[in-house]
């Protein structure tokens, strides 16, 4: 019992954190809560179920249709909205209440088009069972899980060994300093998007086969990933992946003492702590200001 | 006529929510995503009050009120050192929290059911039951956050106010204890929201949480930011361009499944276009954020 506990909350933990990684890696660059990441999450778990269940695409096309579906979204976010506001000297709050706006918006498109009733994909794929320790995973689990490691060590070398990861760097520690040496902000940031974007849309893609969804699961995948961002320390990819795992811990392990419908207070609970307590997170460098 | 009479009294809650809700906005320069919570709290208090012990409308708003800003504090005081962006997602989560609570504790708000017949207003032994009863007690309602809110605006109070949306250090380094000024314009903010909510709640009947919903929440926020942020007649404004949305939807004859996210939609463009392209809103003088 412990055993699939564990196992079910490390699963839902990794896909948090896929999402929070997105996030928090655009937080760092651009300095403000891109909160309709939640929507590219979206987007892309709707991408992948509408494929499964209308057409007879198989499922790595799936997957890419949603990456790229995901990303375009992204970008259009960055080419339309933010990048018009940013010239506008916007400060981090108006950029913030634009992406909520954007997030009702897609939020209300998706369930305009597609219905708002909850989704799932009919076709059962990999649901087969494999003994892992003691606790029962479905291949798809185990896919996922798989997919979410590879992409944490891709996107952290990627960061890391890169000279797109230094610039991304070099516009978080000091933007118009960047500007000064060369480093276009507009261009990194729009790669930065991307890559957020196309994490946020494979999270999505693996979380609508394993999952139900509906339209308006937008804001609740928000604050939680959010609450791994902050958890993990904001800006820090590994401080993501560990941070989602905190939240899909206590969301699974609260169950035990308290009735399911508390699991999401638990989880704004969690953040409303860590926010007061320790901002930085684990591993997160103290650029944050607690106070003016 | 009367409903067009519905509609003004909406429009004048929606106002003082507004109203409330620009205090911070426009004259402290910070952002709260709790505000449909605390309408929330109001319409909630006031509701069970009445139902359950029958009192009378000017206490069960009183306590509606008092409700609010208590449950202001607990959201303020330990989240207002936040800087920007941080303190506005703190008040998004208090508002998943609160809105969980209002959804989950069946004991007390009966969850998704929500309350019915919730009493017509009494007030000293007078029963408000017509349209334009309700249109009066709007109106003082009305004229009273309005009221309140421009004797602070004008009060040294409110200068502070302004003095810590300019440069919050500055208005420290004065000698001026910034945070206090910040709780207490909070628990203003709530109070007045509370008041509101429990107009709303004896004025349809029936609450339920979905009322009090984040969505609701962006509502109010697009009613200052496109009436315009920090002016006197901006959130009447945007309460009543936004008040009026959903009664012309309907007119243009959509199913009323579309409606909603339909809606939505045109809140968020809205909301999004006016922060483009008239950051000021449509009256006002201040852009928030800029």
């Amino acid at each position: 019992m412990t055993a699939q506990t564990f196992a079910n909350a490390l699963i839902a933990g990794l896909s948090l954190g896929l999402v929070a990684m997105g996030f928090s890696m655009i937080y760092r660059t651009a300095q403000f809560f891109h909160v309709a990441h939640a929507a590219t999450y979206l987007v892309g778990a709707y991408t992948g179920i509408w494929l499964s269940n209308n057409t007879k695409v198989p499922i790595c096309l799936a997957a890419l249709a949603s990456i790229i579906v995901s990303g375009t979204l992204g970008l259009m976010i960055e080419v339309l909205v933010y990048r018009p506001l940013r010239k506008l000297h916007s400060s981090s709050p108006i950029l913030f209440l634009a992406s909520l706006a954007l997030l009702l918006i897609i939020q209300n498109v998706v369930g305009l088009t597609l219905g708002s009733e909850i989704q799932t994909v009919q076709s059962r794929v990999g649901q087969n069972s494999v003994h892992i320790l003691g606790s029962m995973v479905t291949h798809w689990q185990a896919i996922s899980i798989g997919v979410t490691i590879l992409l944490f060590i891709v996107t952290w070398s990627l960061l890391r060994f890169t000279v797109m990861g230094k610039k991304m760097r070099a516009i978080a520690t000091n933007p118009d300093l960047a500007e000064a040496v060369g480093i276009s902000c507009d261009h990194v940031l729009l790669f930065v998007i991307l890559l957020g974007s196309a994490l946020a849309g494979i999270a999505g893609f693996l979380a609508g086969y394993d999952t139900a969804i509906t339209p308006t699961s937008g804001f609740g995948i928000l604050l939680i990933g959010v609450t791994a961002a902050v958890a993990g320390g904001i800006g820090s990819i590994s401080g993501a992946i560990l941070g989602g795992i905190l939240v899909g811990i206590v969301q699974h392990f609260a169950i035990w003492k308290l009735p399911a419908q508390w699991q999401d207070a638990i989880v704004f609970l969690i953040l409303i702590a860590f926010l007061m307590l320790r901002p930085q997170g684990f591993f997160g460098s103290p650029i944050w200001r607690t106070k003016v | 006529m009367d409903y067009l009479l519905h509609i003004i009294v909406l429009v004048g809650i929606y106002t003082v929510l507004a109203v409330s809700l620009d205090l911070l906005v426009g004259q402290l320069g910070i952002l709260s995503i709790a505000h449909a919570a605390f309408f929330g709290l109001g319409a909630y208090t006031s509701a069970l009050l009445a139902v359950h012990l029958g009192l009378p409308f000017p206490l069960s708003i009183l306590f509606g009120m008092a409700v609010a800003v208590l449950i202001s504090f607990v959201v303020s005081l330990p989240t207002i050192r936040l800087h920007d962006d941080y303190f506005v997602i703190a008040t998004f989560g208090s508002q998943m929290i609160l809105c969980s609570v209002f959804n989950n504790w069946m004991g007390l708000t009966s969850g998704p059911l929500g309350i019915r017949d919730i009493p017509k207003p009494l007030i000293f032994g007078w029963t408000v039951r017509s349209q334009v009863g309700f249109l009066a007690l709007a109106l003082v309602l009305g004229v009273f956050a309005y009221l309140v809110v421009s004797l602070l605006v004008s009060s040294p109070f409110g200068r502070v106010l302004r003095a810590i949306r300019e440069d919050e250090v500055l208005t420290k380094s004065l000698g001026k204890n910034t945070l206090r000024y910040k709780v207490t314009a909070f628990a203003v903010s709530a109070a007045l929201a509370g008041c509101s909510g429990s107009l709303y709640a004896h004025y349809v009947n029936y609450i339920d949480p979905s009322s009090f919903t984040v969505v609701e929440s962006i509502l109010v926020i697009s009613m200052v930011i496109i009436g315009g942020s920090g002016s006197r007649w901006g959130p009447l404004i945007g309460a009543a361009v936004l008040g009026t949305l959903p009664e012309i939807l309907r007119f243009a004859g959509l199913p009323s499944s579309t409606a909603a996210n339909l809606r939505q939609i045109i809140y968020g463009l809205l909301l999004l276009l006016m922060m483009m392209f008239r950051p000021r809103g449509i009256v006002g003088k201040y852009s928030f954020g800029r």
